[in-house]
């Protein structure tokens, strides 16, 4: 039988009982929509967590002097430039990037106007030097250079701490929304070497200005990030060491390469600082748990769906009996009649499938729309809850065409396996 | 055009016991030939023609019809040789409900290897014309009377343009007078060069066929020309 002839009589067949083809439908589209719309809320949230609250970048490693070290007796444990020089040799790194605290406390008092509005404060402020090229694409005013002593020192703050900012602090205080480019080019004064509750270090107070040139990921989250020409300058100018360097970055050519990376910068005696990525990746995991346990919710009413398909067509071929054996006095071998119980499933299933996934893409528009409206801003907060990607809108189709199958398995194993003699003499 | 030899056919009653409703039975049915089978009820009258016509394949013997030998063909073989070579003409019509007339007649094409179109849709159409159905073409089997659904399972059972026209107790179901004009039908169809193989236990029927066989104990009798 041909695939045209076959889809036309498929046609045929549900034009005769449409209400029960839509009841059918209507139990694979549950399930199917179920299980689309919490895999979708999971790639959703899990996206916010991976690109807003703990942006990691998988070929990133940062490395850190281990905590307790017998230092230089040993050979290690000092993040020296020699030790740079020997990381960015080591297989798989391509670039690799210093940082350098500032090692002396800072403090901000501001007393002026904040875009439209007068504000008066004082903040104790941290601050690390980064070689340029790791915050480099996200710099949108001038170098990330040393501007020279005198001048506003170049700061990028982290795209964190703004969203803390705008959803947190600034309603709170009735302060302005900011975005990343409204905040390029704002001042601040700070005092290196000064602080409101520690005691400052023996050398001199370091006054300066700071100028915001951009907003990064890669941004410290409770301070400013500085050219590391600068923090060494600032070192050593309060007596500081300005010769270590506190952590390094290092840029790998491929994500695969972190575990032996990773293993050979252990061998060097130096540590891994994957705090971040393991607080990514537990957020992840809690949410994947989360999202499979709705899930597996959802491929059990699939599974129903299948078992009332496989009941309705078990009661239909019985019915049918008499028009399946005229089909076969006609020329219709078994596999054509098993083609055409399948065929009638399928297409079934090709519906449910369909409106369970345009129906969980609706009520994720509904959904979204709902909590932009009502939902108070809060830190992070997402313009959709939802992720579809491809993948996702072929997998829906495809469950319920798969349910839908298996309920016509073995109805329609039946169906061939009839007797025509028996059914068109009975 | 059908030769059937040492045909034998046992069922199991829901006893358990056998029941040899066909025993060593020989039949030959020359080409254009128009032949009834008659026999009390249960006596293996439907058995042999689906037997014939490769429905019931569950038998022993030799069958061969339009030159094709039934016996270890697979199903899809069988299939192709119900759908070319044979057409079956059944007492309860077995047309499908929510199918018009023309898409009845058209159902063989379906299950012919190709999609049905224009062509076969012409096709039907000119087959109800033979049957006299022309104007009732699209009408629901619902909607016509049981001597119309004849015609319609008639004209289906002609579509492919088969050698053979089983035809199983075709006027039982039909009061006399439609009843003849059924058997007038399958004349016509005889006199045009078509074998014609009925079984019955009606009269009217038999009195029709140029030759009648009686089945008795597995076995064929003949009875004799009957035109």
């Amino acid at each position: 039988m041909s695939p045209g002839a076959l889809s036309r009589l498929v046609r045929l067949s549900l034009s005769r009982d449409r209400r029960g083809a839509l009841f059918s439908a209507f139990g694979v589209s549950v399930g199917v929509g179920a299980l689309v719309f919490f895999v979708a809320l999971g790639l959703g949230i899990s996206k916010v967590v991976r690109e807003k609250v703990f942006p990691v970048d998988a070929a990133l490693v940062d490395v850190v002097p281990p905590q307790i070290s017998l230092g230089s007796i040993l050979g290690g444990g000092q993040l020296d430039q020699a030790t740079v020089d020997r990381l960015l040799h080591l297989d798989g790194v391509t670039e690799v990037y210093r940082k350098m605290n500032v090692r002396v406390p800072a403090v901000s008092r501001y007393d002026g106007d904040f875009f439209g509005s007068r504000i008066r404060m004082g903040l104790e402020i941290l601050a690390v030097g980064v070689d340029p090229g790791l915050v480099k694409k996200d710099v949108e005013l001038g170098d990330f250079a040393d501007p020279g002593a005198g001048r506003p020192i170049p700061a990028v703050v982290s795209s964190r701490l703004l969203e803390l900012y705008n959803k947190s602090f600034a309603p709170a205080r009735r302060l302005p929304q900011l975005s990343p480019q409204m905040v390029a080019g704002f001042e601040f004064p700070v005092v290196f070497n000064s602080s409101f509750v520690a005691q400052s270090a023996p050398g001199p107070a370091v006054p300066a200005k700071a100028q915001i040139v951009g907003v990064s990921d890669r941004g410290l989250l409770a301070g400013i990030t500085i050219p590391l020409a600068v923090a060494m300058r600032i070192n050593a100018a309060t007596g500081q060491d300005a010769q270590t360097f506190t952590g390094v970055t290092l840029r790998l050519s491929d994500p695969s390469k972190v575990p032996k990376v990773v293993a050979q910068v252990k061998e060097m005696g130096f540590e891994i600082d994957d705090t971040e990525r393991r607080m990514s990746e537990t957020a992840g995991a809690a949410v994947a748990l989360t999202t499979s346990a709705l899930a597996l919710l959802s491929v059990l009413i699939c599974l129903l769906a299948a078992v009332n398909i496989a009941h309705a067509l078990s009661a239909q071929v019985r019915a049918r009996a008499k028009e399946i054996g005229v089909m076969r006095a006609v020329g219709a071998s078994r596999a054509d009649i098993r083609r055409i119980i399948l065929g009638e499933a399928g297409a079934v299933g090709l519906l449910g499938g369909l409106a369970g996934t345009v129906a969980a893409v609706a009520l994720s528009l509904a959904l979204d729309h709902l909590a932009g409206r009502y939902l108070p801003p809060f830190p992070f907060k997402p313009e959709t809850f939802f992720s579809f990607p491809p993948w996702l809108w072929l997998g829906g189709v495809a469950l319920g065409v798969l349910a839908a199958l298996l309920g016509a398995f073995f109805p329609s194993r039946r169906a061939a396996a009839m007797d025509p003699a028996r059914t068109l003499a009975g | 055009m059908i030769t059937a030899r040492g045909l034998s056919r046992l069922y199991v009653d829901n006893d358990g016991s056998a029941v040899r409703v066909l025993d060593g039975l020989d039949l030959f049915v020359g080409p254009g030939e128009f032949v009834a089978i008659v026999g009390p009820s249960g006596s293996g009258k439907s058995t042999l023609l689906h037997v014939l016509g490769g429905l019931d394949v569950h038998y022993r013997g030799e069958v061969i019809v339009d030159g094709v030998t039934l016996g270890g063909l697979s199903d899809a073989a069988l299939a192709r040789f119900r759908n070319q070579h044979v057409g079956f003409v059944f007492q309860s019509f077995h047309l499908i409900p929510n199918l018009s007339a023309a898409e009845n007649v058209m159902l063989p094409a379906f299950f012919g290897g190709g999609t049905p179109g224009g062509k076969e849709r012409r096709r039907a159409e000119e087959v109800l014309e033979r049957v006299g159905l022309g104007r009732k073409r699209d009408r629901a089997p619902t909607q016509l009377s049981g001597g119309e659904r004849q015609r319609v399972a008639i004209g289906r059972a002609l579509f492919c343009r088969p050698k053979v026209l089983f035809c199983d107790e075709p006027t039982g179901n039909l009061d006399a007078a439609t009843g003849q004009e059924i058997i007038d039908i399958f004349r016509g169809l005889n006199q045009d060069g078509l074998t014609v193989l009925t079984v019955t236990h009606e009269e009217r029927m038999s009195a029709a066929a140029a030759r009648v066989l009686r089945l008795c104990e597995g076995r064929l009798v003949e009875e004799g020309a009957s035109r």
